[in-house]
């Protein structure tokens, strides 16, 4: 039975019907307050957090109910674009807002803080965040926003925001230092104590943090240049700063359906029997799809240009299951409860088949077989009756000659977990008709593009009636390159008629959703006794999970950017991609260099360690160098061969040598006890020991003769001002 | 999601409160902050009775006493002086480590010690601090922390918790914890506190499905084990952290 809630929002009286298991934060947005955000359900991401009776709390774990006689302010009550106030100026200036999502919670928790505190330490700052996260800033500039809030409610005028800059480049291509640079270096840039150990000393005018970062160096433009070269406002960032509407589930959809998913409780099963009828039934419920009612067309969720160089080993709903979080039927109801009601309906009789849980099981003779069927198509070398969706081989010399000439051989293996990309905004989709009887995809995604392609024949649609609207994303990290939910929604549209919505919970995130692929590494480095490299192997086992996206392609740039880095007459590299019934891997931010960078940066240290050789030398002296030719690059270009690579310029030797200055390295090393040295490095905190070292790495970006980009130049008449 | 939620109840007494518990109307749950309950995926619940309006917010200090209103929130107890500071501030750092602030600003010190995912770091520094709970059954009945976290499900079906109490003593105090990483729950926790005489309390959490009081001669019980940290883990860190806990106390 309905409640009638009286509260004051951002205001203004109000007195509303809610039910009674309604959380505040659906009241919020039904009332149009689309600022307050869905991140979870646990009140642990603080992405709903609103203002109630001047406190910030979430308002995901909170009834509307439990509102009665409050007064709640959400971020609509601070300002709009064309009237935004200090906090909202702090932030723009400061860069505190990236995708977004976050903001509007960073921005009420400050104006807490200020409300009762308005000279705030550094520490204070931090402080005030607690319990709002953010996937995308580091925090850093949000708390220099808050700082610099606080200096502008004071009636202050702050410097403007300056960068420390790594220097300006000269005709030489050497950096001059500049004045900002000498100062932060004065200041104890150095130090790395990081904020916890201070009060907001920063460099002395309250608004600047003790962790300071650094940027690329500055171009010397002078007045050539009024817009490259130079900072620029962020334009999407008023909208952002003040919470209006402009993430995909900020809209009003008349006649909106609620979409809800059932997952396999298994790893590895097939779906025997499943009978959708009782959920049918159910009042409200406008479809259920099961494999029996959509077209078998196998796909890979790949985000990817065509042919996408990924298995094509899915379907959007099929007849096995293979990993606990699979999908098995997908429910349109009138309410996102009638939904959840409805997935208890459905019957489904499994027969459970063996999982396989562990990368290497995968490849033990006589393992389930998890891709069985015949219609899922590889890509480039695999094998699914072993469970191989991907193996890459490329070679540069014969490293068993490299290994016959070295002093030293040192081989260790490495391991990389699944990690999540997080994003604080979930998978998030509303499909509907238009009113050219076009089917519109309106969606969280990294590819726009791929999503109206790939969905295509799933959905037995020309690209031509299909428009995805891609409107700002709340972080997606490799996360959304991947066309993860699109075509179930669609599916569900298609089958009722209405518009759908399809919005992960953060559990279907955390099970359902993709992760980086985590790797078992195992590297062989041949050395002379003076740090020389004489070979260099690295073996790779990745796990792509259940399913192949991004299986082979991941795992070729573990290979073509890593292993180069460090130059060597032979080089080895061998990778298997394995299917376990595991959640997927795919795309996450580094694309397989994070995982080889780890295990190799790890691995030199191992190889100093055993020559008594400075780290830092051992690099120096096999790292790439202008005029090399990355040799493994014309091998491995996903799955076709590639382009040669020559480094034009390198600033791999400055980048490190400027680096360890920052950070005394050479004076820390030699304090170490390790080389008789006085310990002089005092820990900062009891039972603690301190250390110094770094890592390098090689990206690129773009794909030659993949990737390819186009861009509209229109001359506007002037319309600014 | 509490998809069968029907009824939402706000008790005009204690008594009310306590009869709307044992009524039997369907699954019924005591609604304080709401920071566990209402973030459930719970098809079950059908009934939940709001504690809001029934005066048990605010602190009342004493003599020998503060009275903490079970509805407090954690954030209210922590920022104020007179439970927050002293003993060595442990309970207030416990809190810290226990929530972050919008959490604080919500849960409430009532609903963390009567739900079974509070975690260990509140009670073990309360159980330090000797503190006691008052129930309503609906008539008050005060009981020790420790003999509550014993029978807490049982109580909790028929009682609501009113009060915390925490006797205001001249006490050191001294916490110590270990977690995977600053902001997550302890594995295990340690709380001490210890007057002039040489008299100490020491409790430690995470070693047991709740938290208890301890000697320092250390029992040893079955020792829990989850995805934080494995029993032998737990019972080598334990020793460490009551001696530190000891330690900053001035019990050593």
């Amino acid at each position: 039975m309905n409640l009638n809630l009286t509260f004051t929002l951002n205001g203004e009286s109000r007195t509303l019907e809610v039910r009674p298991g309604e959380t505040l934060l659906e009241t919020l947005r039904r009332e149009g307050c689309f600022s307050v955000k869905h991140g979870c359900e646990s009140g642990e991401c603080g992405n709903c957090a609103v203002l109630v009776d001047g406190a910030l709390r979430p308002s995901c774990v909170m009834l509307a109910a439990q509102a009665e006689g409050s007064q709640v302010t959400t971020a609509e009550a601070l300002g709009h674009p064309n009237r935004m106030g200090p906090i909202h100026r702090a932030f723009l200036e400061a860069g505190g807002v990236q995708c977004g999502y976050c903001t509007p919670a960073m921005v009420l928790a400050t104006r807490q803080l200020l409300d009762e505190n308005p000279a705030p330490t550094e520490a204070e700052a931090r402080a005030c965040l607690s319990g709002v996260l953010c996937r995308c800033t580091g925090y850093v500039k949000p708390v220099e926003a808050i700082l610099r809030a606080a200096a502008y409610l004071r009636g202050e005028e702050p410097a403007p925001v300056e960068r420390p800059s790594a220097g300006v480049l000269t005709a030489d291509g050497r950096p001059r230092p500049t004045a900002t640079d000498v100062a932060a270096g004065a200041a104890g840039a150095g130090t790395g104590d990081g904020p916890a150990a201070g009060d907001g000393a920063g460099t002395g005018d309250g608004v600047a943090t003790l962790t300071r970062t650094i940027t690329e160096a500055d171009l010397e433009v002078g007045d050539l240049l009024k817009v490259v070269g130079k900072p620029q406002p962020k334009l999407d960032g008023p909208k952002l700063v003040t919470g209006r509407p402009c993430f995909t589930g900020d809209v009003e959809v008349r006649g909106l359906l609620h979409a809800r998913l059932l997952l396999s409780p298994y790893a590895h099963a097939r779906i025997r029997r499943i009978d959708a009828a009782r959920a049918r039934a159910l009042p409200g419920v406008h479809a259920v799809l099961t494999h029996a009612d959509v077209p078998r067309v196998s796909y890979t969720s790949a985000g990817q240009s065509w042919p996408e160089p990924s298995p094509h080993d899915m379907r959007s709903l099929d007849d096995k299951v293979r990993f606990v979080g699979d999908r098995v039927a997908a429910v349109a109801a009138e309410t996102a409860e009638i939904a959840r009601q409805a997935l208890d309906l459905i019957e489904v009789e499994y027969e459970p088949l063996a999982p396989v849980l562990d990368l290497e099981d995968a490849l033990l003779p006589g393992a389930p077989v998890i891709h069985d069927e015949e219609d899922s198509k590889g890509f480039g070398h695999f094998d699914f009756s072993r469970n191989i969706a991907a193996s890459i081989v490329a070679t540069h010399g014969d490293v068993s000659v490299g290994f016959a000439e070295a002093d030293l051989i040192l081989e260790k293996t490495y391991r990389v977990p699944k990690v999540q990309q997080t994003s604080l905004e979930p998978h998030v989709t509303i499909t509907y008709w238009d009113e050219d009887g076009r089917l519109v995809v309106r969606t969280s995604t990294q590819v726009p593009f791929h999503v109206r392609r790939i969905i295509a024949p799933l959905i037995g649609l020309p690209m031509a009636k299909i428009r995805v609207i891609k409107p700002r994303v709340g972080g997606g990290f490799g996360g959304k390159q991947e066309v993860l939910i699109e075509d179930i929604c669609a599916h569900l549209t298609i089958a009722t008629g209405r518009p759908v919505k399809l919005e992960y919970t953060r559990e279907e995130e955390l099970t359902a959703a993709r992760s980086r692929h985590p790797q078992k590494i195992t590297i062989k480095t041949g050395v002379k006794r003076d740090g020389t490299i004489t070979a260099n192997e690295m073996r790779v086992i990745a796990d792509t999970g259940a399913y192949g996206s991004h299986a082979l392609t991941v795992q070729s740039n573990t290979g073509v950017k890593v292993l180069p880095l460090y130059r060597a007459p032979h080089l080895r590299f061998e990778c298997t991609t394995v299917y376990t019934n595991l959640p997927p891997s795919g795309a996450f931010r580094g694309y397989g260099v994070p995982q080889g960078a780890f295990a190799m940066e790890s691995h030199m240290d191992e190889v100093a360690k055993a020559l008594g050789m400075d780290p830092v030398e051992l690099r120096r002296k096999n790292w790439i160098r202008v005029g090399d030719v990355n040799p493994l690059s014309k091998k491995m270009n996903e799955g076709k061969e590639g382009y040669s690579q020559e480094i034009h310029s390198c600033g791999l030797a400055e980048c490190v040598d400027r680096a360890s200055a920052a950070i005394g390295y050479a004076e820390k090393r030699a304090q170490s006890p390790l080389r008789g040295g006085p310990a002089t490095w005092p820990a900062r905190l009891p039972r603690t020991a301190r250390g110094a070292g770094g890592a390098i790495a090689m990206q690129g970006s773009a794909i030659p003769g993949v990737d390819m980009g186009g861009a509209i130049i229109k001359i506007n008449e002037r319309i600014d001002g | 999601m509490l998809v069968n939620l029907r009824e939402y109840h706000r008790p005009r007494s204690v008594a009310e409160a306590v009869w709307m518990i044992r009524g039997g109307r369907g699954q019924t749950a005591v609604l304080a902050g709401g920071t566990e309950l209402v973030g459930r995926d719970d098809a079950e619940l059908q009934v939940v009775v709001d504690l809001k309006g029934l005066g048990l917010k605010g602190m009342i200090e004493e003599d020998e006493t503060i009275r903490v209103g079970a509805m407090t929130t954690l954030a209210e107890l922590a920022d104020r002086e007179a439970a927050g500071t002293f003993a060595g501030g442990i309970l207030a750092r416990a809190i810290r480590q226990a929530a972050p602030a919008t959490i604080r600003a919500a849960a409430t010190i009532g609903g963390t010690l009567a739900g079974e995912k509070g975690g260990d770091e509140i009670p073990t520094a309360l159980l330090a601090l000797g503190a006691t709970v008052i129930l309503a059954e609906p008539e008050p009945r005060e009981m020790p922390l420790g003999a509550f976290l014993a029978n807490r499900a049982a109580l909790m079906d028929r009682a609501v918790i009113t009060h915390v109490v925490i006797p205001r003593e001249d006490v050191r105090g001294g916490i110590a914890w270990v977690s995977r990483s600053p902001g997550d729950r302890a594995i295990v926790v340690a709380a001490a506190t210890a007057n002039s005489r040489g008299q100490r309390r020491v409790a430690v959490g995470g070693l047991a499905p709740y938290a208890r009081a301890v000697d320092p001669s250390l029992q040893v019980w079955p020792i829990a084990s989850d995805h934080r940290a494995g029993a032998e883990y737990r019972r080598q860190v334990a020793p460490v952290l009551i001696r530190r806990a000891l330690e900053e106390a001035g019990a050593l």
